[in-house]
């Protein structure tokens, strides 16, 4: 499994959402990804890219987009292309 | 008697009930805290009882085994939840008092785990301590190891149930909300008025009117 699909399986997993969702999801932006959802997910991606990521840094975490940048700061590259 | 000890990082209290200066400690969150009253008090640790696996609940429980050298009781479910920090949440530390408590530390706190329990249950147990009766029934849905504890019909510590103001969280990894649906929440509108409640967080309370399970 690449990154990237490890990474929107977590989302997916973590949310209850639907892959064409991913894209534009935002903190906050559908009743999952609340502070609960949100503390979930992270926990999941730090597991699954075995990273730890700073507070400020799960604070930043506030879209599907942004979180790509977060990760790749912490060496998780994920491809952009499928 | 019981005291209440509540930690100022997590809002998590932990419970020490004495009799004839023999104490049962449950949830144990601050050692300091917690040496400082016994030590002060005279009082002699006799077990450890845990409502349920996470972080919160257990923080201080490695530091007051090594010390006492007591035996904890808890659900199977549980003492397997202590031994990972996915199922305690202690990886999530950090988030869970940001977003709990809204403090943040400069640095992060570790994920740990802790050693199994000495004793297990799988649905129920009963025992009796200092002539008090006592039993731990396991309720599912906030975590796959919580229970509650009783004493002498009149008291019952629920752990992350029955907190006032406070809806149950069964989203949490391990949570299950069909379950605690099932199975927890009926048993929870069983509590006759008058319990003395004792929650794992917030504070303890006299249980005085039915409320739609625990505010949903
Ligand atoms: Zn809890």
């Amino acid at each position: 499994m690449t990154n990237l699909e490890k990474y929107n399986k977590a989302f997916i997993r973590n949310l209850g959402v639907k892959k064409e969702d991913l894209p534009g999801l935002k903190y906050r932006g559908i009743p999952q990804w609340d502070s609960i959802g949100h503390m979930d997910l992270m926990a999941d991606l730090e597991g699954e890219f075995e990273i730890r990521m700073d507070t400020p840094d799960v604070l930043a975490f506030t879209s599907y987009e942004k979180g790509k940048e977060i990760l790749a700061a912490y060496g998780v590259e994920l491809e952009e292309q499928e | 008697m019981v005291a209440t000890i509540t930690s100022e990082n997590t809002g998590s209290n932990c419970y020490l009930i004495e009799e004839q200066k023999k104490v049962l400690i449950i949830d144990p969150n601050q050692p300091d805290k917690i040496f400082r009253l016994m030590e002060s008090c005279g009082w002699e640790p006799q077990g450890i009882l845990l409502t349920h696996e996470h972080f919160d609940h257990i923080e201080g429980l490695e530091e007051i085994r090594k010390k006492y050298r007591i035996p904890v009781t808890a659900s199977r479910s549980c003492s397997e939840g202590i031994q990972d920090e996915k199922r305690n949440l202690s990886s999530i530390y950090d988030m869970f008092v940001w977003y709990q408590c809204g403090k943040m530390w400069e640095r992060r706190h570790p994920a740990f785990v802790c050693g199994p329990a000495e004793n297990t249950f799988e649905e129920s147990y009963e025992f009796s301590w200092q002539g008090h009766r006592f039993f731990m029934k396991k309720m599912p849905g906030h975590s796959a190891g919580s229970a509650v504890i009783g004493m002498d019909d009149g008291f019952l510590f629920t752990g992350d149930y029955m907190i006032q103001g406070a809806a149950v969280i069964t989203r949490f990894y391990g949570g299950d909300e069909k379950v605690y649906r099932a199975y927890t929440k009926k048993y929870l509108e069983t509590i006759p008025l008058g319990m003395f409640i004792y929650p794992g967080h917030g504070q303890p309370y006299i249980y005085t009117k039915k409320r739609s399970a625990y505010e949903e």
